[in-house]
């Protein structure tokens, strides 16, 4: 144990030695040890009562009926629990870093140490979760029923702790185990998925049933919930929803015992787990590995990276279906490639932007648009919310591009048409997104047909390439993904600039609007105009930090 | 001495290594080659009981890995395939961990400071890993393989990545370890090192051993001159037609 406690102790003083030691580290570090702070401080207040939450919107919680609660929170833990230990079949949760397989695992230290040491690090982990969540989302909530939160709130958090500890450490089991036995212990393995899987079955049925015997979905939900099979299989899931409500209801002598049971429950899957004679190390390495390295990409930044990886996980993929064709030269060609790339590597992304548009509009549709009736022909506006919103996208794909540098500078082609490709690029994808978006409200809110949608339709891809070109700039001036100083800086830069960019536009908007009370379209064309201007003032720029950049210095 | 019988190894459904048998006597340095996926990793970690092995019998100058492992691993020394050291450790601290992880702490000091001038770590002592280069990094790995002193001693690649200098070193580290009566098994790509630098070659194709022995036995089994290389008689030894099947010895 003693090497152990050496390495985490030397890990931990390093850490925050590194960190403080630099400001650019730092900086981040505290805006994030804020934010965090103030949702605790503010959780505290809560529980305390000092304040009363701002949103009066609880009122829709003090509506519902008790048992109602608890169902959608004993649903929410128990789906929770199944697809945890479902997943434990096929990949493990338990992670371990790339420098403990590479020199802690050969090394003769005893392998229950280990992974004594790494349970208990997980456990402050989740118990540190259980209390933020239970802090920032429960305390308000209780709050604006107007109960106190301790000291029933204690049991609470203590409660679902016991639950995510069981769920966790049998999961551990499960994949420790099926890993080695994977022959052996496959009926075994069939059995239990078939016990996981046999309560949402049940509860399905029982739920069809009701519906079909008394046409209300609502009790018919109550009703699979509270069906037997499903009550048995996950009763921990139950007791913890009903411990989860102690600050509402108070705590009977029965939920006492089913506190107990849930800790009993937690320490007995725990000394399952530490009686297993398996290697841990081995079925650890496969996740740990894929985890570091995304991880890695996460921290640089490196978004289209992970999304290779992901692709790469899936096995070689025939990427069949739409392609687009190759064309052009030069930087239309580069054009081309870019275009085929961002395609190709985010795909489910291109699928959901095709998707959620559609769906936001029709929830709309069938909420509120009865309500604003009036307001509805210049909901187009909306239009560019969304560009503004797809322009802070844009940096992150440029860097990404920036890493091919070194290609990029030896092409016979002018920085600032490599600049303008990229945004093109970019505005491209755009486009289409608002195009999207527009179709969806032509299509589904008939009161928007008008001048304003299609003007906006005119307006949106020039406003896009004005947003877009400016925020290459801080994507050229910082261009190293791999520092997370520099990705705070250009983001914040981007920001910046973005929200500079489109004042021009809203200045023009209102002159000609308000003041001189042009047509729509009129407006469309000069703000359009304007936005040209911009766009290509900011492709200059970026086109000439990008011929003084050196991609070879860090 | 280190003594690996029918070691076999699945991962799931896939045979990564399959039934092998070898042993590395004191004094000697084996080398393993064979082409990626081969089961050389996977071999060695077998040995340093990073996996279960599925089959087979490992034993550590007589101390058998299974039945009594942390005793068997103390005997151990490994250096990994690019190598992952802990970033936030400082070089120093690094040493210290391994040393103490294999319970060796006495002349800890010298021996560290030694392995440090020897690979170029001493200036860089007090920095944190994080800052080391990729080769700094392989040769922290040395070092810390060499820091506690095991009788068996198992390298995984470990010249990828190193300047001249630090192969150098290696090489003597590895020449003088021998002449200690240690036994040394290492797994390269590079066949120019295996050849100057081992006693025998076992080479591995699809987890099995498909040759074993001097270079000169090498080139006898591939039938080949004694004037074809080592690349000529590996080439041929792991490709995949089946007229390379060797007759059994
Ligand atoms: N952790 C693992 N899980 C599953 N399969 C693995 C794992 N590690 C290696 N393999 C597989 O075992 C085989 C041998 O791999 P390895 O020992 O790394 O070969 P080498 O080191 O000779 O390149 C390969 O087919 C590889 O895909
Ligand atoms: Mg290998």
């Amino acid at each position: 144990m003693k090497p152990l406690i050496y390495l985490e102790i030397r890990q931990i003083i390093n850490s925050i030695k590194y960190a403080t030691r630099s400001p650019k580290r730092l900086i981040p570090l505290l805006l994030m040890g804020a934010w965090i702070c103030s949702w605790l401080i503010q959780g505290t207040a809560f529980v305390s009562g000092d304040i009363k939450p701002r949103h009066t919107d609880l009122g829709l919680i003090q509506h519902l009926p008790v048992e109602t609660i608890e169902a959608i929170i004993f649903i929410v833990l128990s789906i929770g629990s199944m697809m945890v230990m479902y997943n434990a079949f096929s990949s493990g949760t338990m992670v371990f870093s790339l420098a403990h397989i590479d020199f802690l695992f050969p090394t003769p230290v005893s392998r229950r140490h280990v992974l004594l040491l790494q349970l208990f690090k997980d456990y402050i982990k989740y118990g540190f979760y259980v209390t933020f969540l239970f802090l920032v989302i429960g305390a308000p909530m209780y709050s604006g029923l107007g109960v106190a939160l301790f000291p029933w709130g204690l049991l609470s958090i203590t409660a679902v702790t016991a639950l995510l500890l069981t769920v966790v450490n049998l999961s551990h089991t499960i994949y420790i185990v099926f890993t080695f036995g994977f022959e052996r212990l496959r009926q075994a393995g069939i059995l239990i998925k078939i016990a996981l899987g046999i309560g949402p079955v049940t509860a399905v049925g029982f739920g069809i049933y009701q519906y079909i015997q008394t046409g209300s979905s609502y009790a018919s939900i109550l009703w699979a919930t509270n069906s037997p099979v499903v009550s048995f299989v996950f009763a921990p899931a139950r007791w913890c929803a009903t411990l989860l409500l102690a600050p509402l209801l108070g705590v009977t002598a029965e939920e006492w015992f089913h506190f107990v049971c849930l800790w009993l429950l937690a320490g007995a899957s725990f000394a399952l787990l530490m009686s297993r004679r398996e290697n841990i190390y081995e079925p650890s390495l496969g996740i740990s590995t894929r985890f570091a390295l995304r991880r890695q990409r996460m921290r640089f930044g490196d978004f289209a990276g992970a999304r290779v990886d992901a692709l790469k996980e899936k096995g070689t993929r025939h990427l069949g279906g739409l392609d687009i064709p190759p064309f052009g030269a030069g930087a239309t060609a580069l054009l081309w490639k870019s275009l085929v790339v961002r395609y190709r590597v985010s795909r489910s992304q291109v699928a959901l932007m095709l998707i959620v548009p559609v769906l936001v509009i029709f929830v709309i549709k069938h909420t509120i648009a009865d309500q604003i009736t009036d307001m509805l022909p210049y909901a187009p506006a909306v239009l560019l919310y969304v560009v503004w919103l797809l322009s802070l996208t844009a940096p992150t794909e440029m860097r990404n591009e920036l890493k091919q540098a070194n290609i990029l500078k030896s092409m016979p082609i002018a920085a600032w048409k490599v600049m303008l490709a990229q945004t093109v690029n970019s505005v491209i994808y755009l486009t289409a997104g608002v195009l999207v978006f527009s179709g969806a409200m032509w299509w589904i809110i008939p009161e928007t047909r008008g001048p304003v949608l299609l003007s906006c339709i005119i307006g949106a891809p020039f406003l896009g390439f004005a947003n877009i070109s400016l925020t290459a700039i801080p994507g050229v001036l910082y261009p190293q993904n791999r520092d997370v100083a520099q990705n705070y800086i250009s983001g914040l830069l981007s920001f910046f600039l973005v929200s500079l960019a489109v004042i021009p536009s809203v200045v023009l908007g209102v002159l000609c609007l308000i003041f001189f009370r042009t047509s729509y379209y009129t407006a469309a064309l000069i703000i359009s105009a304007a936005n040209i201007a911009v766009g290509a003032a900011g492709v200059t720029i970026s086109g000439l930090i990008f011929r003084r950049y050196d991609p070879t210095g860090d | 001495m280190l003594r690996v019988s029918n070691l076999t190894k699945y991962y799931k459904k896939t045979l990564a290594v399959d039934s092998l048998s070898f042993d590395v006597r004191d004094g000697e340095i084996v080398g393993l080659l064979g082409p990626n996926g081969a089961g050389k990793t996977t071999v060695l970690r077998c040995v340093t009981g990073i996996v279960q092995p599925t089959d087979g019998v490992i034993e550590v100058e007589g101390v058998n890995l299974s039945t009594n492992e942390e005793d068997a691993k103390r005997r151990i020394a490994f250096v990994p395939e690019v190598p992952t050291p802990y970033e936030m450790l400082t070089v120093y601290e690094h040493l210290r961990f391994i040393a103490m992880a294999y319970q060796t702490m006495d002349s800890f000091e010298e021996r560290a400071e030694t392995l440090m001038h020897r690979f170029d770590l001493y200036d860089k002592r007090g920095d944190l890993v994080l800052s080391l280069s990729k080769g700094m990094k392989q040769k922290l790995a040395i070092a810390c393989a060499f820091v506690h002193d095991a009788h068996v001693v198992l390298l995984d690649e470990p010249l990828i990545g190193i300047d001249p200098r630090g192969v150098h070193e290696l090489k003597e580290m590895i020449t003088s370890a021998k002449q200690e009566g240690k036994s040394i098994l290492i797994s390269t790509h590079m066949l120019d090192t295996a050849e100057r630098l081992c006693d025998r070659i076992i080479i591995l194709r699809k987890g099995a051993i498909v040759a074993e022995g001097n270079l000169a036995e090498l080139h006898e089994r591939a039938r080949m001159g004694t004037d074809a290389s080592l690349e000529d008689v590996f080439l041929t030894l792991t490709e995949e037609s089946p007229t390379n099947l060797l007759a059994p010895q």
